[in-house]
């Protein structure tokens, strides 16, 4: 079911542009720089969401092990997100969104091999790559 | 509401979007609201390498609150008619005079 552009009810201010995303997986960045995935149930004037079959998508980029980097998925189940802490949501082919645009290049990972392999990361080099999602830093500066 | 207006007249116009932690989306805008909300369609990352997870999007809502700058073709912006605009919106209300 997709509507036709311009159906949107002029009088509901600050949402009516999500209207279109409904029912379809989405892709949220929020402000600690975590990506959710999931299926976009409901959202609100201020933007919070209801995501179901949401899942939590956390990436090591500094892998030692293999040359790819990897990364695990944390299942949640249904998920309300305030809407202040979200920066991006984008509509996603599918709720797995394997490539994520590096080609293929990312290695998915059960959870616990991941936390080993984050115990054994460096933290600096990790945390300069990872640094760039995390808006909460901005007001420090 | 200006810049609402402003922006409704930019709705496909591509657009170069800088959040406040330095990512620049660019893409067609598609539609806008008050709170300055954008939502761009065939959205690229411009530092695509650096970000890749954002290659898998087909659109993408940006948040009001996040955006720092928005990039826009200087083709696009009638000038005078903005100007104009904003003086309207600045002019001092009449007040009544109760009787």
């Amino acid at each position: 079911m997709s509507l036709p552009f311009g159906s949107v009810p002029g009088y509901l201010p600050g949402s009516t542009s999500l209207v279109e995303q409904l029912d379809r997986p989405v892709l949220l960045i929020l402000r600690d720089s975590r990506h959710i995935l999931g299926v976009l149930r409901s959202f609100d004037q201020f933007c919070n969401v209801l995501i179901e079959q949401s899942k939590e998508r956390r990436f090591c980029w500094t892998n030692e092990n293999g040359k790819h980097p990897v990364y695990t998925d944390v299942e949640e189940g249904a998920t309300v997100i305030k809407g202040d802490q979200i920066v991006i949501m984008g509509e996603v082919d599918n709720l797995e969104a394997e490539s994520m645009g590096v080609g293929g290049k990312l290695k998915k990972v059960p959870l616990k091999e991941f936390n080993r392999i984050m115990e054994r990361v460096d933290e600096g080099e990790e945390k300069k790559r990872g640094k760039c999602w995390d808006f909460d830093t901005d007001l420090n500066n | 509401m200006l810049f609402f207006s402003f922006f409704k007249t930019l709705i496909g116009k591509t657009v170069a979007v800088e959040l406040k932690n330095d990512v620049i989306l660019t893409g067609t805008l598609h539609s806008c609201d008050q709170y300055l909300n954008l939502k761009l369609s065939s959205v690229t990352v411009v530092n695509g390498d650096k970000y890749p997870q954002l290659g898998c999007l087909k659109n993408a809502f940006v948040r009001g609150s996040v955006v720092r700058y928005v990039q826009i073709p200087s083709g696009e912006v009638n000038t005078e008619l903005l100007e104009d605009a904003t003086r309207k919106e600045n002019a001092p209300k009449k007040r009544e005079v109760a009787k």
